[in-house]
């Protein structure tokens, strides 16, 4: 009952009260409802941060994948020589290989694919002898070449090391470049080493780093190598023959045909003497497309699963860490651009909060 | 058409000024109905009652504000189909909660004179709302007049609605205090 009278006195109040009331329903149309702009700001400031550290996160996973790919199995420097002399390691591309490792490859398929032999190193030489063919002496001429992917904690220190082991090892650095992935610095190289000093060289730098994959491939050009000489020696002595006749001839028709005959012999003996100069260095100088990449933490070497699970979970902490630490720079890079965003926001929003003052009085 | 024209209309016995009213006003009289009988058909009934009141109250009434003379007679309209619908036995909807909210208020209290006129408690809220800040005071309005709902007056405050809760809370004590200030009610000893 009461409360009927209060209510019946309200709705008798001054017409001005009401008037004033029923105004601020017409202005919320137009209202910019601010909980729900704070909403859709916090919203967006979640998929900017899920845009940066995604990203990253998966990269990282590819990464462990690409590691993990050739049959789950992680190599130390350890493991990755026990593995080449037990002969138990499997075929495992390397994701990392450089540009220039591939046209060396295409340089080498320059032989007649019939006269070629592609085997895996590990299947091919090693039957716990360790007994290295000498590939420039002995008969057969093999192409070797060879591609690694390591990491290091430490990469200008790898990066000399390496560098000084090619020199000691009478090698040259093909190419070489260091950028940075991400957050992480990266050293690929390409290396021609001396064929005879090959496995030298790659005992020699068994501590560069942390090794995680290894491929290396023997092509056997002996065929192709020899159908070549064979060919160029033929060759060469129809030129002599040439030679003999062009000495005894008597009309000029004859002395031009001959010459004629004598050019396109040339022309076909330096385009085999090329190839054959081609082939010898390729032979005598084994190549080694090498890619390492700098972390803080080594990829786990162990294939036990609880070990895997420990480090997946240390390393992810490593890498939340390194996540956190590239969205706090990428912050900082934008920071102009946000203290920018920033300042106009508040002034738009003082801007607004006088005018809606001074509409309410 | 302007409310003078509309007026002179009724003062013509007009009945474009129904016509008229039902245009300008239909929805705002649908909306004031529908926040306190929540029903459509209650509503659109209560917006022809409301140009048939309007119709019988002008003339002699000559009202300033037509939009405020049509909205009282609404809301009177829809409070009384209310209680002849629910014979004080309120069910769900905002007037509900806002008679609670009220009633909550003076609970504790009793009128001073019961068979007092309205138009002295009237009086004395006038007197009430122009001590509150203009913003405290839209909202109570639009809570205890329009019965507006909370998540609403939120929006259109831009504020939250534990904001708004807080404010009418506050308003309704004033108002309580005041109330007995002017001896219009007294507390229960």
């Amino acid at each position: 009952m009461k409360t009927n009278k209060l209510i019946d006195a309200i709705g008798n109040i001054d017409d001005h009260y009401v008037e004033e009331a029923h105004k601020t329903k017409e202005r919320s149309r137009f209202a910019i409802s601010w909980p729900t702009v704070r909403k859709v700001a916090v919203a967006f400031g979640c998929f900017l941060l899920a845009v940066t550290l995604l990203p990253n996160m998966f990269s990282h996973a590819n990464s462990a994948d690409k590691s993990d790919s050739g049959g789950g199995t992680y190599y130390d420097n350890s493991m990755y020589y026990e593995g080449m002399n037990s002969g138990t390691s499997s075929y495992k591309p390397s994701y990392d290989a450089p540009s220039a490792m591939v046209s060396d490859e295409e340089a080498s398929y320059m032989a007649e694919p019939g006269d070629s032999s592609y085997s895996n190193n590990y299947s091919n030489t090693n039957n716990g002898t360790n007994s290295e063919p000498d590939l420039v002496t002995s008969d057969k001429k093999m192409i070797v070449s060879a591609n690694m992917s390591a990491e290091t904690q430490d990469l200008d220190a790898t990066i000399a090391n390496l560098t000084s082991q090619v020199s000691a090892y009478e090698g040259y650095i093909q190419r070489s470049s260091t950028y940075t992935r991400g957050s992480t610095r990266v050293y690929e190289a390409t290396y021609r080493i001396p064929a005879a000093k090959y496995q030298a060289f790659l005992e020699s730098i068994q501590d560069a780093g942390n090794v995680l994959n290894y491929f290396e491939e023997t092509e056997d050009i002996t065929n192709t190598y020899t159908d070549i000489e064979a060919r160029l020696n033929t060759l060469k002595a129809q030129e002599e023959r040439v030679m003999e006749l062009y000495k005894q001839a008597e009309s000029i028709e004859d002395l031009m045909n001959i010459e004629e005959r004598l050019s396109d012999l040339r022309y076909q003996i330096e385009y085999y003497e090329a190839q054959i100069r081609n082939y010898d260095l390729l032979v005598a100088y084994s190549t080694l497309s090498i890619s390492v990449s700098e972390t803080k933490v080594y990829t786990p070497t162990s294939t036990s699963f609880l070990t895997r699970l420990g480090n997946a979970f240390r390393n992810g902490w490593q890498n939340c860490l390194d996540n956190v630490g590239d969205f706090l720079i990428d912050v900082v890079y934008n920071i102009w651009t946000i203290l920018f965003l920033a300042v106009l926001g508040f002034v738009g929003y003082r801007v607004y909060r006088h005018i809606r003052n001074k509409r309410n009085g | 058409m302007e409310d003078l024209k509309i007026i002179e209309l009724y003062w013509n016995r007009d009945e474009e000024a129904i016509r008229e009213t039902q245009n300008k006003y239909g929805n705002y009289c649908y909306s004031i109905a529908y926040n306190i009988l929540y029903n459509n058909e209650d509503a659109q009934e209560i917006v022809n009652d409301t140009c048939k009141a309007t119709w019988d109250a002008i003339p002699p009434a000559h009202p300033q504000n037509l939009s405020t003379f049509i909205g009282k007679i609404t809301r009177n309209l829809s409070i009384n189909r209310l209680r002849y619908l629910k014979a004080d036995k309120r069910g769900g909807g905002e007037v509900a909660l806002s008679f609670d909210e009220l009633e909550g208020c003076i609970a504790d209290t009793e009128f001073v004179h019961e068979d007092q006129d309205n138009s002295e408690l009237t009086e004395s809220i006038d007197r009430f709302l122009a001590t509150l800040k203009k913003e405290q005071r839209q909202m109570f309005v639009c809570r205890y007049w329009y019965f507006d709902p909370v998540e609403e007056i939120a929006v259109r405050f831009n504020c939250s609605d534990s904001k708004v809760k807080m404010s009418l809370k506050r308003t309704r004590e004033k108002l309580k205090a005041h109330l007995i200030k002017e001896g219009v009610i007294n507390e229960n000893k």
